[in-house]
């Protein structure tokens, strides 16, 4: 936990003071002549076109923070709109309700949003909605899981029997309750996000107008053969450390929530 | 004439259960129950763990919808009463219940103040700080400023229980049912809780259900007491005559079972144990559904199910040996 | 030191430190347990008989601070033992009947796979079927009608005495040496209160199981329990053999018990508050500095009540926290 906290800190703060870091445009070309290394110029080195890979991969991160929370977000309120009252009010509304979950479940998630970042267009509002939308039904069903238990405990029914009504109940007794395993399922989600994002980019299919890690690996794939490790490597490592310190802090928060079990 | 409560007819509650892969039972957990309770009365539920004496007032409380039978309101059926918003306000604000189990009946993520709160905003009653620690200091939680902003997990078994105990009381209500209310108290906080619901009664005529498996409590409080045996009152009567005059074989065991708190009396080393398996809800047994375990039955016994009879004024019991044919 | 003592508390403190203040929950508390023996922590609401037993499971919350001189189990003292070895003997060695048994069952696993769980952290090979028919076997010694089917059915749709006896269940199912039980009966009408008291005894003199029961109610220690300590306030004010508890009461707050107690049992809860009333006194600014616990109550209260009494051995066999012996 304390790891991970750490190392998320320290990727926001260089995400936050990118502009001050470094005084180059993330997705200028000419900054040099080539491909060039390492230097205390370019400390990460530039691509062929002569893109600095520091600059670039510094504003990455806002990118790939900003489409990790924010289409996170979405998600996460997504799910609760349908799996709450789905759990709550079971019935018809559950079984319609989980039927469109498992529809979504059931389909390859990658290639439809591959699809629809094609039909609709790459800018990174699309992408944000595109994976929000395609990424609810895992948190939506924990929801639900999570109501159905939680409704049958007696603070419930004694609410019920305060006479509050059915959405005070639902938001203000079920909700809290409900959201620890969420918000654990909300960080995996987010460094899922976060891949995502990075493979449509490497695909072409990114926004071309924002700094992403997965256009720059896009570029490395060819820089690679004539020697230019610096534009694998460090993208990589921001990738790797970024993904991993949410992972590790989903596992933290798990911990968090579920203290040592009794038996 | 006192005005009369509730009045139930013949209820009865059976959950689907699975019991295999593909079977599933029915448990009769409530089966054919009539309960009359008048206003200003301290009606009493006791009996058999599984009787179905949680579910009975689950029904009462809307929280369960009856398999079969009626209930009534002050006249009224009470599903017709829930669906209009207005009276089912009414009856929320009048009809307030303490669960059984005082620690899955608070919200873990509510502070005391939060949950005693609760009911007045739910009708928008303008909340005073006052009211609320005088409400902690009434079920003894003294002082209460150190009582108000702890979670309920923070509290102890009694504590909780008062809390909830006085979240039924904060909006003076008309009716309440109480289950289990003292079990996790002890003597003295129970007498104190007692007089407390006593007081209140006297100066508000209030009316009480009570369900409760401390028998010597009852005998201070309560008016009337059914006993519940399988899903079945097998005795109701006034509380004087179900503890001087017990009919039921049934209320005879649970009477005699009562320790005394004295460990000299020769009675305490050998507690009388009502021998025999306990009745299955899913199959009672045939006839009157104590038989296996009652030891004056006879031949109608596992035969034919007996039928309620007024043995008394207002003194009904469901056993043959009182059928005067 | 004795050879056949199980369990030694000395000197065992805890503080419950929350944001704007610090819950004293249990002051320098010392007891013993022997091999085969039930000892009774009795005492008011939330005067520390949980945390005790919490205290000595290593599960009380982070943010309680825990002090003793030693906790002395089985000759290994738990205080300094890893987490690793008190996850080994939870469970195993010693386990416990919670007082809200309902909290520590998983609402989404059924009882027959809880069951067979806590069978199979102890014994890892047995098969499922073993494990399912000593489950059955288990439910039917603590009463449980149906035992097949309510091992299909999940916590929600038990009631509350079933809930408790499940819990029952699996907790005397590893042949612990040591049973801590936190108000093991108070869901559970009387008859069958009448027999898990058989079994905790029954128990007792097959397997040398040692007890502690948690309690509020005396009735129950004056079946099972060998010595009684009385607590107040998360102190001990009375330690004895049951007997001397209940035929000489010493302390003020243990003569107030056994009087309340007994006038329940007599069906006098009216006359309760008068009596109270008689052995105590108003209560004025209780719980200041370092004197008498219970002096804000006491009637026969002097000078030296100001300052703290030590536990002081009186009569040879008790010993009592009182000044005016
Ligand atoms: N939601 C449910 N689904 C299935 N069965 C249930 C449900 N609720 C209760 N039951 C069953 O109904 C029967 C009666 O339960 P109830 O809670 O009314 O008993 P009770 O008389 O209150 O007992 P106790 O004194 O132990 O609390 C039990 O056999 C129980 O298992
Ligand atoms: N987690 C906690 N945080 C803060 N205070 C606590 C916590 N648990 C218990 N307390 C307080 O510590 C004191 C002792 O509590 P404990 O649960 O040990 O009482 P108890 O003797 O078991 O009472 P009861 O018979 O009501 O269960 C009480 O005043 C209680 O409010
Ligand atoms: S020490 Fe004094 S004040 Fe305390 S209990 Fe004894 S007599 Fe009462
Ligand atoms: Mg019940
Ligand atoms: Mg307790």
């Amino acid at each position: 936990m304390a790891i991970s906290i750490t190392l998320l800190s320290i990727i926001v703060f260089l995400g936050l003071t990118a502009g001050v870091l470094t005084d180059k445009e993330p997705l200028r070309t000419g900054y040099a002549p080539g491909l060039t290394e390492p230097s205390s110029q370019f400390p990460m080195g530039t691509d062929q076109l002569g893109r600095d890979i520091f600059s670039w991969t510094l504003y990455g991160i806002r990118t790939a923070l900003f489409v990790g929370i924010v289409s996170t977000g979405l998600t996460v309120i997504i799910s609760i709109l349908i799996g709450l009252p789905a759990g709550y009010f079971g019935g018809k509304l559950d079984q319609l309700l989980m039927r469109v979950t498992d529809f979504f479940l059931s389909i390859p998630r990658f290639i439809l949003i591959i699809f629809a970042v094609i039909i609709f267009g790459p800018t990174l509002t699309n992408i944000i909605l595109i994976l929000s939308i395609f990424s609810w039904p895992t948190i939506a069903r924990i929801v639900r899981a999570e109501v159905l238990s939680i409704k049958e405990r007696e603070y419930v029914q004694a609410a019920k029997v305060l006479g509050s009504g059915n959405l005070d109940i639902m938001f203000n007794e079920i909700l809290p309750n409900v959201m620890p395993p969420v918000l654990v399922a909300a960080a995996l989600q987010m460094s899922d996000a976060i891949l995502v994002e990075a493979g449509l980019s490497f695909l072409g299919l990114g926004d071309p107008n924002t700094a992403s890690w997965g256009r720059i690996l896009a570029i490395a794939r060819q820089a690679i053969y004539v020697g230019g490790w610096w534009t694998l490597l460090f993208p990589s490592l921001f990738i790797t450390a970024t993904v991993l310190s949410v992972n590790l802090l989903a596992d933290g928060l798990n911990d968090l929530f579920n203290p040592k079990s009794v038996r | 004439m006192r005005q009369t409560i509730f009045s139930i007819q013949d209820l009865k509650k059976y959950y689907l259960v699975k019991t295999g892969l593909f079977k599933k039972a029915y448990i009769k957990a409530v089966d054919g129950v009539n309960f009359l309770i008048k206003e200003g009365e301290t009606y009493c539920v006791v009996g058999e763990s599984g009787s179905g004496k949680t579910t009975v007032t689950k029904m009462l409380l809307g929280l369960e919808q009856p398999t079969e039978g009626k209930i009534e309101f002050l006249g009224k059926d009470l599903t017709k009463i829930l669906s209009n918003g207005g009276n089912a306000k009414d009856f929320r604000k009048n009809v307030q219940a303490v669960f059984q189990d005082p620690f899955s009946s608070l919200n873990p993520r509510k502070t005391v103040k939060d949950i005693l709160e609760k009911p007045f905003k739910v009708h928008n009653a303008k909340i005073e700080m006052d009211t609320i620690e005088r409400l902690l200091e009434e079920v003894g939680l003294i002082p209460p400023k150190e009582f108000l902003n702890r979670y309920s997990h923070q509290l102890s078994g009694g504590q909780r229980q008062r809390v909830c105990i006085a979240r039924a009381l904060a909006l003076k209500p008309k009716v309440v049912i109480l289950d289990e209310p003292t079990a996790a108290l002890d003597v003295t906080i129970k007498a104190q809780i007692l007089n407390l619901l006593i007081d209140l009664k006297e100066k508000y005529n209030l009316t009480y259900i009570i369900i409760s498996h401390e028998l010597p409590l009852l005998k201070s409080i309560a008016d009337k007491i059914s006993v519940m045996y399988a899903g079945k009152v097998v005795e109701e009567g006034p509380a004087e005559r179900i503890f001087n005059e017990p009919k039921h074989p049934y209320t005879l065991g649970l009477l005699e079972s009562i320790p005394p708190p004295d460990p000299k009396s020769a009675k305490t080393k050998t507690l009388p144990t009502l021998e025999g398996e306990p009745p299955s809800p899913v199959n009672p047994p045939k006839g009157c559904r104590f038989h296996p375990r009652c030891q004056y039955r006879f031949d109608l016994c596992d035969k034919i199910e007996p039928d309620r009879i007024e043995i008394g004024s207002e003194h009904y019991v469901l056993c043959h040996l009182f059928n005067r044919k | 030191m004795e050879n056949n003592l199980l369990l030694k508390v000395e000197e065992l403190n805890v503080e419950y430190l929350l944001t704007d203040y610090k819950v004293d929950a249990v002051k320098n508390v010392s007891f013993y347990v022997r091999k085969g023996e039930c000892v009774a922590l009795v005492g008011e609401s939330g005067s520390g008989k949980s945390t005790v037993a919490m205290a000595i499971m290593g599960l009380l919350p982070p943010y309680a601070k825990i002090s003793a001189k030693e906790i002395l189990f089985d000759g290994k003292d738990i205080l300094k033992a890893d987490e690793k070895f008190m996850s080994e003997i939870r469970g195993r060695d010693v386990t416990v009947i919670f007082q809200d048994p309902i909290s520590y069952l998983n609402p989404i696993i059924s009882v027959g796979e809880q069951i067979s769980e806590a069978l199979k952290a102890h014994n890892p090979k047995i098969s499922d079927k073993e494990a399912q028919a000593q489950a059955i076997e288990l439910l039917k010694k603590v009463r449980i009608a149906d035992p097949e089917r309510v091992l299909k059915m999940y916590p929600f749709q038990l009631s509350g005495g079933m809930a408790q006896r499940v819990f029952i269940a699996m907790a005397i199912s590893a042949n612990p040496k040591l049973l801590i039980a936190d108000e093991p009966t108070t869901a559970l009408d009387l008859t069958i209160q009448a027999q898990i008291l058989k079994l905790l005894n029954n128990l007792r003199k097959e397997y040398n199981l040692s007890i502690i029961l948690i309690t509020h109610d005396l009735s129950l220690t004056s079946y099972l329990a060998d010595r009684i300590y009385v607590m107040y306030n998360g102190q001990i004010v009375e330690e004895d053999a049951a007997e001397g508890i209940f035929t000489n009461p010493v302390h003020p707050y243990t003569k107030m018990l056994i009087t309340s107690s007994q006038a329940i049992y007599q069906g006098e809860v009216k006359k309760l508050k008068d009596k109270i009333a008689s052995l105590t006194e108003k209560e004025e600014n209780s719980k200041v500095g370092q004197r008498c616990n219970f002096l804000g109550k006491c009637k026969n209260s002097a000078q030296e009540c100001e300052k703290e009494p030590p536990l002081i051995e009186y009569d040879g066999l008790k010993k009592v926290r009182c000044w005016k012996l």
